[in-house]
Order: C-alpha cells, then structure tokens, then sequence
C-alpha cells in the first residue's frame, strides 16, 4: 500500500486502480526519492539535458542487486514503477524519470493520484 | 458547624457529573463525523509506454486520437493534421470543451480506445493527470437521476512530448 507522503500534494482523479506493490519514485518539489532513498534534488533533475539520468539508473541497477527484504523483492521482481509527483512537477522532469525508467527495464508505470470524491 | 462539614464531606463522595446529555450528543456525533471525514486515498493511474529505451518516438499509424496540450490550450488532432483547437477560458484549461469534443469522436469512432496525450515539457503534472481523466471518461448527467452517468472514452492512454 503506497502511502501518500505529507511533503507533496498528489493531484486528484476518478480512477479506481488500487496500488501495486512496485518500485515507487517520489518526485518533491526539492527531492528525487527512488524505493526510499534520495538520488538527486529536483533542480538538479530539471537541469539536465539528456533523457537519462544516471542517478535514477544508478539506483535501480543497485536495487536489482541486493534486495532487503520480501517487499524490495516482489517490488523489483514486478518491474513496475509507480511514480508520485507533486502538483506542480513540470511534465519534461516526469519525462526523464519516466524514459530512465523504461530505459532501466522498467516498462509498467503509473502515476500515483488521490481519489477524488464521488459524491461533491 | 458539624452540618457544614457533613455537607463538605457528602460533596467529595458524590463527584459524579451528569454526562448523560453529553453522551447522548456523542451518539449523534459520532457517525455524523465519521460518514463527513475523508479519507483519502491513493489510487493509480496505468499509462502505455512503449517499453524500448528512449521513449518518446511515437509511432503514428493512419489514424490516431491525440490532445496536444500546450501553454495557451489545448489541441485536439487525428494523427496528422490538427482539427480543434480550444484555448484557455480564465486562465483553465476548458475541460467540458474537451470533454464534450472526445464525446463527438467516439461517437463517430466508437470502437477505439487509446489516445495519446502529447504535453509541452511546462505543463504541470496536475494538468496531465486532469486531460488524462477527461480523455479516459466522462460523466454525463441523467435527467431523473442523482447519479450521473459513466461514459468511457479512451481508456488507453499514452503519453508524449507535443511536437
């Protein structure tokens, strides 16, 4: 169960898909957080010019490597990536994270929203 | 003075406050509050990446839906050639306009279901995650009926940079 971080706001949606157990990048306003680990401010993501970004990969090779724990494990073994962004994350920072992704393997991704209301 | 102190004393003994208004609130209160709380949920959203490294290079087949999202509004186009374009209404995006043009498209073209949702690299996640819901379904109100009705669109939805 993926728990919506106090740090950024998710956008909301009426979808219904409940989360998966899969790899979760967290994309702040300040940092870049991959399965629980800060890989590289925002500003920084922002700034870079290519498609790739190293750290990203970087820390998906290490994940694939040496699991901790059963959760890690179905995680990575799901090849899946659940992205949560902040409101206000530009569409070309998702992009990168998003090619790196696909780039590394990782070729489910989904985007991580807030249930609205139904009824409002 | 020993009928004060016997006064005194039966006050201490007997504390008890009547709480039984109280708790007759509380009964009300309680669903009141717990059927008002929201409780928010994380839901997710499934794209359709092309699984090859790099990504982006979409591949157009004769006939595609795509909405082009762009600073000053939104395009809608059919692979080639651009056939709406909305612009923003008050600084919005004009989402019933999008809403109300898809519904045009499936009805002319009820058996697709993916569209592609092509962004400037400064539109905000926010807005991607807003078209995407329009582009994947509507509601549509019934007369006669509190409950709107579900209408699905396209489903299917990829994403892309706007050329």
């Amino acid at each position: 169960m993926v728990e919506a971080p106090k740090q950024i706001k998710l956008p909301d949606s009426v979808v219904e898909t409940k989360p998966r157990e899969t790899v979760v990048i967290l994309v702040s306003p300040d940092d870049v957080v991959v399965q629980g680990e800060a890989v590289l401010k925002t500003v920084d993501l922002l700034d870079t010019k290519t498609d790739n970004v190293a750290a990203i990969t970087d820390k998906l090779e290490r994940l694939e490597r040496n699991i901790i724990g059963i959760n890690t494990r179905t995680a990575v073994e799901s090849k899946e990536v659940t992205i949560l962004a902040d409101k206000s994350i530009p569409f070309r920072a998702l992009k990168k994270i998003m090619s790196t992704c696909t780039g590394s393997g990782y070729g489910k991704i989904s985007l991580a929203v807030t249930q609205k209301e139904t009824q409002s | 003075m020993t009928r004060r102190r016997h006064y005194r004393k039966r006050m201490v003994e007997t504390p008890e406050l009547n709480i039984t208004t109280f708790l007759n609130l509380m009964v009300v209160l309680i669903p009141f509050l717990l059927i008002s709380a929201v409780f928010s949920r994380v839901t997710i959203m499934e794209l359709s990446v092309p699984t090859s490294a790099g990504g982006g290079a979409v591949t157009t087949p004769n006939f595609a839906i795509e909405v082009i999202v762009r600073q000053a509004g939104f395009e809608i186009a059919n692979g080639s050639s651009v056939e709406a374009a909305v612009p923003k209404k008050d600084g919005e995006y004009d989402m019933e306009m999008l809403s109300q043009l898809l519904l045009r498209l499936k009805a002319q073209y009820p058996d697709k279901e993916d569209a592609t949702v092509l962004l400037e690299p400064d539109i905000e996640y926010d807005y991607l995650i807003k078209i995407m819901d329009a582009v994947r379904g509507t509601r549509k109100a019934v007369e006669g009926s509190d409950e709107p009705e579900k209408i699905v669109l396209f489903p299917d939805i990829s994403i892309g940079d706007a050329p």
